[in-house]
């Protein structure tokens, strides 16, 4: 097969090659603050070797022009890897033997505290260019048929080098491994923190989006008030969406939760009145009205509600906080336990769904297991959380219960998990309203022929048609969420971002990339971990037709 | 039997798409519901499985009003099938077709086995099909699983809007004859939608036409054709109806069982004394199994007066012959090709059965337009 030369891999070597050529590879430093002394590739005192780097970033340039796409690619895809993994590794060896003797580089006067290895613009393009390489391969293979699991395995081997490297501290002189093994447990803390919070209001955005997504796509008077709401709370800026909740929050952390309690039974009452009233009384009334009353009972019922709901997430939060302190390890280990065992079952029943008897019984049994296992855990949380002194402060009646003792408060926690769930409705109601909107009528109106019921239409037939545009919806509220929740420390949540402001303060940027990088990583893990349940929960059938 | 009694449908916009609609559709039969776009006949059908709601008047379905049943049980009771199809692209073809079975709490063995079942019946190999997406079949395919579907719990009755309408027309062709076939074994009350007056022409074995909501008439396909009630019918059906007419007889029903014919060993004098018995102008000449081998005419028997072979002209039945499975429409399309005025009627062998003159086809169409004209 004869092909015009891989552009991309052209431009690859050139990146990395013109990177290593005119910007310094790496900065020697004294300690987390001071400035320190740059060094190109070509520089590095008596050691020549490292110029083999720059004729390796140079080698993709020539196996750009072959004709032959498979060899071409398997070349591309190996020399990728390469420049991915010695753009890592030779400047780590350099950077180890200048910091066997700090001064001679920094001279005598230098305050040498963790003397670290800052990698630079060449080291940065280097990658660039090693990625872009290591694409333009995996391009060439698609083209010449490669099956996809091979291109999969060429794709990360590379990395998996590096990790295994990495873990076996091959990358400790690195500027921002210094930084994590000085911080290492904080960092943990902090990355468990922001987890958390992202988790607990994705969880919570997921049920309040996807009801609204849902109610928007049954009433299309509703739609675009909902619509328009959601999206207007996405341009608020995210620290000026802290700021307004401080207040607010703070008053009602002051009240007791008695008559919080109370008004809020009352709201619900008055709303459930009003609903009903709505059901009976505003389909005969003329379009304008009918909207003015729609609009009255989702206040009506709507406020009390996400006040509660906020209510009830901070506590539960606080109390899954105080029963697992000290214990995350414990908490992740179990929670991901449950999901490999929901996961297997869920496999397992796709695979014998068609098979009879036995089989079934086996598995709603096991289900029932999984679930009360999970439900096992929740509840021996709450109770270990309540042996604690902290878990409703020194409260002796139900009295003098405020409604800070359940966690809600105007700084910390409470206020970044109202803002992030608000940020998180976009994307989650959009993508539901779109998912469901788009499902074909005819579709439902043949479910509906057959005698389906309106749940049996929308278990069976809408939502699992609408199932991988709601998913990409959470998977894009999921990430958004990572990066805003980095600013929820200005109002004392924690979370990554307290690494994030302490380096801006400092302007140390290795505290910065100490925040951010595993930011990075949560963010794309999230992401990778909600695409595998998306594949493994979305019908063949659709699969295609929608990542087209 | 499904009885429409005084059925209005007014929209809440005011439209009144039913207009006092009666109807009786009779048991095992196919009713087609055709009129120009706008006639109430979907909105009709959708009432019988009260995918709408009546308005006034009532459908009795099986002897009891149809709101007598809950929506969603009397419409498991109703197969349904639409021009789009509706497959469920996220189902295999199999849970496709199981979706009633599995409503109505079917168990699984008996599921697979009607699925298997009905696959055969709609002439597509189960073990092939069973477990592919709807994606991955073509548009004839579909809609061959969407009736398969519709017929999953074996209801009595099916209502069928346009199932055809959104393919090709040779598919087409070809589903309609297979869904034919497939309605003889089955007999099922059908309610069929179209407006395509010869996909109802060939489909039905009665035809309601509708207008602005109302019937206009409701007859079967040779009455309508023959005696349109008025000038919307008669429009409606088109110029041609008696052609197509024609084309709802079969010759075996028309033919003259008694025919002049000689046998080959015949002698010459047999064959010119059997012509002038039957008073005719030449008869068929067959072999000693009965098989159409040619004709021969007086003028052949003058010319060779000895021998009945060299007086008679050879044909293959093939040619000179039509089945007797043929429409009289084939018929007529025979004699005009071939300028004969009488053609044999013949077996899937071969054996002369018959006999069909242009004559007779012409009597059959003045009887009709004299019937169509006088009704106007």
């Amino acid at each position: 097969m004869s092909a015009i030369p891989n552009r991309i891999a052209i431009l690859g070597s050139a990146v990395a090659a013109l990177g290593f050529f005119f910007l310094p590879i790496i900065s020697l430093k004294p300690n987390r603050l001071a400035s320190g002394v740059s060094f190109n590739l070509l520089q590095i005192q008596g050691d020549y070797r490292y110029i083999l780097l720059f004729a390796l970033a140079l080698v993709p340039l020539m196996v750009a022009f072959r004709k032959d796409v498979t060899t071409r690619g398997w070349l591309l895809v190996a020399l990728g890897n390469l420049l991915l993994l010695l753009t890592l590794v030779l400047p780590a060896i350099a950077g180890r033997n200048l910091l066997a003797d700090p001064t001679r580089y920094l001279g005598a006067n230098a305050l040498i505290r963790n003397p670290r290895v800052l990698p630079t613009g060449g080291l940065a393009l280097g990658l660039v260019g090693g990625y872009m390489t290591l694409f333009a391969g995996l391009r060439d293979l698609e083209r010449s048929g490669v099956q996809r699991w091979i291109r999969g395995i060429a794709a990360w081997i590379g990395v998996l080098f590096i990790v295994i490297l990495l873990l076996a501290g091959s990358f400790n002189v690195y500027s921002i491994m210094v930084e994590f093994h000085n911080n290492g447990a904080a960092l943990e803390q902090k990355f468990i923190e922001h987890l958390m919070f992202v988790v607990v209001s994705l969880v919570v955005g997921f049920v309040v989006g996807v009801g609204l997504g849902l109610w928007a796509s049954r009433d299309e008077r509703i739609a675009p008030i909902i619509l328009y709401a959601v999206g207007i709370i996405q341009t608020i800026p995210s620290l000026a969406l802290f700021g307004v909740l401080l207040v607010p929050l703070a008053r009602l952390g002051d009240m007791h939760f008695t008559p919080v309690a109370v008004f809020f039974l009352v709201a619900v009452a008055i709303a459930v009145v009003v609903g009903l009233g709505y059901r009976f009384v505003a389909a005969r009334l003329p379009g304008r009205a009918q909207t003015a009353a729609l609009i009255v009972t989702a206040l009506v019922a709507g406020v009390p509600l996400t006040l509660f709901t906020g209510i009830f997430v901070s506590f539960v939060y606080k109390a899954a906080n105080i029963g697992f302190s000290g214990d995350f390890r414990g908490l992740v280990s179990g929670l991901l336990w449950l999901a490999a065992v929901g996961i297997a079952l869920w496999v397992l029943r796709r695979w014998l769904v068609h098979r009879k008897g036995a089989f079934r019984t086996f598995l709603r049994w096991a289900y029932m297991a999984a679930y009360t296992g999970a439900l096992a855990v929740l509840v021996l949380l709450l109770v270990r959380a309540a042996e604690t002194d902290q878990f409703l402060g020194s409260v002796q009646s139900l009295g003098a219960l405020t409604v800070r003792n359940l966690g809600v408060s105007g700084i910390g926690v409470a206020p970044a998990l109202v803002a992030l769930t608000l940020y998180s409705l976009l994307p989650l109601v959009r993508n539901t309203y779109a998912g469901l909107e788009n499902v074909d009528n005819a579709i439902i109106d043949s479910g509906r022929g057959m005698g389906m019921t309106p749940a049996e239409i929308f278990f069976q037939v809408e939502l699992p048609l609408a199932f991988p545009v709601i998913m990409a919806g959470v998977r894009n509220a999921a990430v958004a969420l990572v990066g805003i929740g980095t600013v929820a420390t200005v109002i004392g949540a924690g979370g990554l971002g307290d690494f994030v402001i302490q380096g801006i303060v400092n302007t140390s940027i290795d505290q910065i990339l100490l925040g951010a990088i595993p930011a990075i990583g949560l963010a794309m893990a999230l992401d990778a971990l909600l695409r595998f349940v998306e594949g493994l929960l979305t019908s063949p059938g659709i699969r295609h037709a929608q990542n087209a | 039997m499904i009885e429409f009694q005084n059925v209005v449908k007014q929209f809440p916009d005011g439209f009144r798409a039913v207009n006092g609609l009666s109807l009786t559709i009779h048991d095992g039969e196919i009713t087609v519901l055709i009129g120009p776009s706008g006639c109430g006949k979907t909105t009709s059908m959708r009432m019988v499985n009260r995918l709408l709601s009546i308005s006034d008047g009532r459908i009795m379905v099986e002897g009891r009003d149809n709101r007598d049943f809950p929506a969603e049980e009397l419409r498991r009771k109703i197969g349904y099938a639409i021009q789009q199809v509706g497959l469920f692209p996220h189902m295999t073809v199999l849970q496709n077709i199981a979706v009633v079975p599995r409503l109505l709490g079917w168990e699984e063995d008996r599921i697979h086995k009607r699925v298997d079942e009905l696959l055969e019946l709609v002439g597509l190999d189960p073990d092939v099909n069973r477990d592919k997406y709807p994606r991955q079949l073509s548009g004839g395919q579909q809609q061959r699983i969407g009736v398969a579907r519709a017929l999953g719990a074996d209801p009595p009755i099916m209502l069928m809007d346009e199932p055809f309408g959104a393919i090709d027309p040779i598919t087409r062709e070809v589903l309609q004859d297979e869904f034919l076939e497939i309605q003889k074994r089955i007999s099922k009350t059908i309610i069929f939608v179209t407006h395509d007056i010869d996909e109802a022409i060939k489909m039905g074995d009665r035809i309601a036409i509708m207008r602005e909501g109302s019937l206009v008439q409701y007859d079967t396909p040779d009455t309508l054709l023959a005696k349109p009630r008025n000038r919307f019918v008669r429009d409606f059906v088109g110029a041609d109806r008696q052609l197509k007419r024609l084309g709802l007889l079969r010759v075996r029903e028309l033919m003259a069982k008694e025919t002049p014919h000689v046998n080959l060993r015949d002698r010459a004098e047999d064959a010119r004394s059997a012509i002038e018995r039957a008073g005719v102008k030449s008869a068929f000449v067959v072999d000693e199994d009965g098989v159409l081998r040619g004709w021969v005419d007086r003028e052949g028997l003058r010319e060779n007066p000895d021998s009945l072979l060299d007086a008679m002209n050879e044909g293959d039945y093939r040619e000179i012959g039509v089945r007797q499975s043929a429409t009289a429409r084939e018929a007529l399309s025979a004699m005009v090709a071939r300028g004969f005025r009488i053609t044999p009627v013949v077996n899937e062998k071969g054996v002369l059965v018959g006999s069909i003159t242009l004559r007779a086809l012409q009597e059959l169409a003045e009887q009709g337009w004299a019937e169509g004209d006088q009704a106007t």
